[in-house]
């Protein structure tokens, strides 16, 4: 059996009925990239990503049947993150946050996204992670959030235009692309 | 396509090619395992639901509900408004009590609160902050028509009618902050005070995720009526798939809020206000190097309808939940897969959870955060007040 991603969905793609440790190889990374990019620490993500799993797997017989067990743990994974995120949601806790990940040597780039998108909203991260970090449809994100695909149009529409007045200030000045 | 798409785009590719390049270390299934493991042991062994109270009472509450069944605000002699508070169908953050316009007035020579558009814009104002975060809200001078790549608030309309207890007309200003296509929005109104300066009496509401305000009118009567919309459209959706409601908002006499109309969209039905509070957890005395005490979790559906299933969760300790010195239930009133049955509007029901923790224990917080999903499925019912949904207890020795 093999643990393959498909690019276009970012979905793991292996036969989550019969084995729980592929499956979470293929969806472990995936899901702590997006909740790293929303959290903004790393440590944090990957705690929140294995207590999704923990629930997963204290369920697995019947998660195992689900058509798509990586839903389920994804949104779990976001609730978790969620309520998390709500906790500790200041400029200075980020700030804090942020040192912690420049001393383990992060590259530049990443840390760009993740600090611009702490500067965002979160409802309006959470779509433009779910979106082009997660690569979740319009309507896959309205399915999760339980919202019209308007709203989610309109909470990216929204998020792209923040998230780009917040790296233009960061890479020093409005682009002029 | 938008002046930043490019550095957008170029960012997120840095950001998947860095991501694909981080080495795949993650704590293993095996460390799942032992965690779950685990969790199964301590709650059968050490953690105990001793009882359930139900205490079914009509709550006198509900006619106060701010989504209706509320009269009209009648003008009075000498108050004027000066508190301000959150209104549907958005919980709006604090905002400092604006200054009674009227202060030191004859209560027989109201303030002409009717401001202009154009007058209004030449002024600076404070106001609430938007949802969004984005646009100064704070001795801001605002626009008069949409400013072009600015993030700078603007007043998209003004009308005159009364919104507070004295007679005159006050303005209540449509505002948006509009970075992107779809603007965040909120309703503020304006008067003069007694020196005729501009004044902010406060925020009749505010948009949420799922309700933008799109348009405002004068109500008969005094007040407001908001036409909300669930969504905007844009980015290529079509016009017809915004669902559009008339909700009507006021002064009551203390504060603003909404008088009439539907306060969610979708289902009614499956919208209620739920909210949990939890007692303190006072230790007891050490007992073979353990101490144990107990709290009382209570959810009350505020109403107006059936709460839907629920269950509370305790989570985001200021220790370790389960493991270490502590063990702390993970769900109260069932589990997120099998929730409790629901709550009549109206009505309350308690649990009692007894905690036990080692003797070296000394104090720490948990979180509760109660949900509610269908009667025959896992999407959630929506509640109009998020605030009273979660909570913090402590757990202490004294």
């Amino acid at each position: 059996m093999t643990a393959t991603m498909t690019r276009s969905n970012a979905v793991p793609n292996v036969d989550v009925r019969h084995d729980f440790d592929e499956f979470y190889t293929a969806a472990f990374p995936v899901l702590r990239s997006q909740l790293f990019a929303y959290l903004g620490d790393r440590a944090e993500a990957q705690d929140v990503v294995q207590e999704a799993f923990c629930r997963a797997f204290s369920k697995w017989k019947a998660i195992s049947t689900y058509q798509d067990p990586f839903a389920w743990v994804r949104r779990v994974a976001w609730n978790v993150a969620t309520s998390r995120f709500r906790r500790r949601r200041t400029a200075l806790n980020f700030l804090r946050n942020q040192r912690e990940e420049h001393a383990e040597g992060p590259s530049p780039d990443r840390i760009v996204l993740v600090a611009a998108l702490a500067k965002i909203p979160p409802q309006l991260r959470k779509a433009v992670v779910l979106h082009y970090i997660g690569e979740l449809s319009v309507a896959e994100i309205a399915a999760q959030e339980d919202v019209a695909e308007g709203t989610v149009k309109s909470w990216l529409s929204r998020g792209r235009a923040a998230l780009g007045e917040q790296l233009a200030e960061r890479k020093g000045g409005r682009s002029n692309v | 396509m938008s002046e930043f798409d490019a550095l957008i785009n170029d960012t997120l590719e840095d950001f998947r090619a860095a991501e694909a390049a981080v080495p795949s270390v993650t704590p293993g299934t095996a460390a799942v395992r032992a965690t779950v493991k685990h969790r199964r042991t301590v709650r059968l062994t050490t953690l105990s639901v001793l009882g359930a109270l139900l205490i079914a009472a009509p709550i006198a509450a509900f006619a106060s509900d701010p989504h209706g069944n509320n009269p009209p605000p009648t003008p009075a002699d000498s108050v004027t408004p000066s508190p301000v508070e959150s209104v549907t169908p958005s919980p709006v953050e604090s905002v400092t009590p604006p200054s009674s316009p009227s202060a030191g007035a004859s209560a027989s020579a109201p303030p002409d609160g009717v401001i202009t558009l154009e007058q209004l814009g030449a002024v600076k104002v404070d106001f609430p902050a938007f949802a969004s975060g984005q646009c100064a809200t704070k001795r801001v001078t605002l626009a008069t028509s949409r400013p072009k790549g600015e993030t700078r608030a603007w007043v998209a309309k003004v009308v005159h009618t009364n919104l507070d207890d004295d007679s005159a007309l006050e303005t209540a200003a449509l505002v948006l902050c509009q970075p992107g296509e779809a603007p965040a929005s909120q309703v503020v109104v304006f008067d003069r005070d007694a020196a005729g300066n501009v004044v902010t009496l406060g925020q009749v509401v505010a948009e949420d995720s799922r309700a933008n305000v799109r348009d405002i009118s004068a109500r008969t009567g005094g007040g407001i009526v908001a036409d909300v919309s669930d969504s905007i459209a844009c980015c290529g959706t079509s016009p017809s798939s915004e669902r559009h409601q008339q909700r009507e908002f006021g002064w009551d006499g203390r504060k603003f809020r909404q008088l009439a109309g539907p306060s969610v969209f979708g289902d009614p039905g499956r919208a209620t206000d739920l909210q949990v509070t939890v007692t303190d957890v006072v230790l007891g005395p050490v007992t073979d190097g353990k101490r144990t005490g107990t709290a009382k979790v209570t959810v009350k559906n505020n109403g107006p309808n059936p709460s839907g299933r629920f269950y509370v969760s305790l989570e985001n300790c200021s220790f370790a939940c389960s493991g270490g010195s502590a063990a702390i239930p993970a769900w109260v009133f069932g589990t997120d897969q099998a929730p409790h049955a629901p709550l009549a509007a109206g009505d309350q029901l308690s649990m009692t959870i007894t905690v036990t923790v080692d003797a070296s224990f000394t104090e720490g917080t948990v979180e509760a955060s109660v949900s509610a999903v269908g009667l025959n499925d896992m999407k959630g019912v929506n509640d109009p007040k998020v605030d009273n949904n979660r909570t913090t207890f402590r757990i202490r020795t004294s």
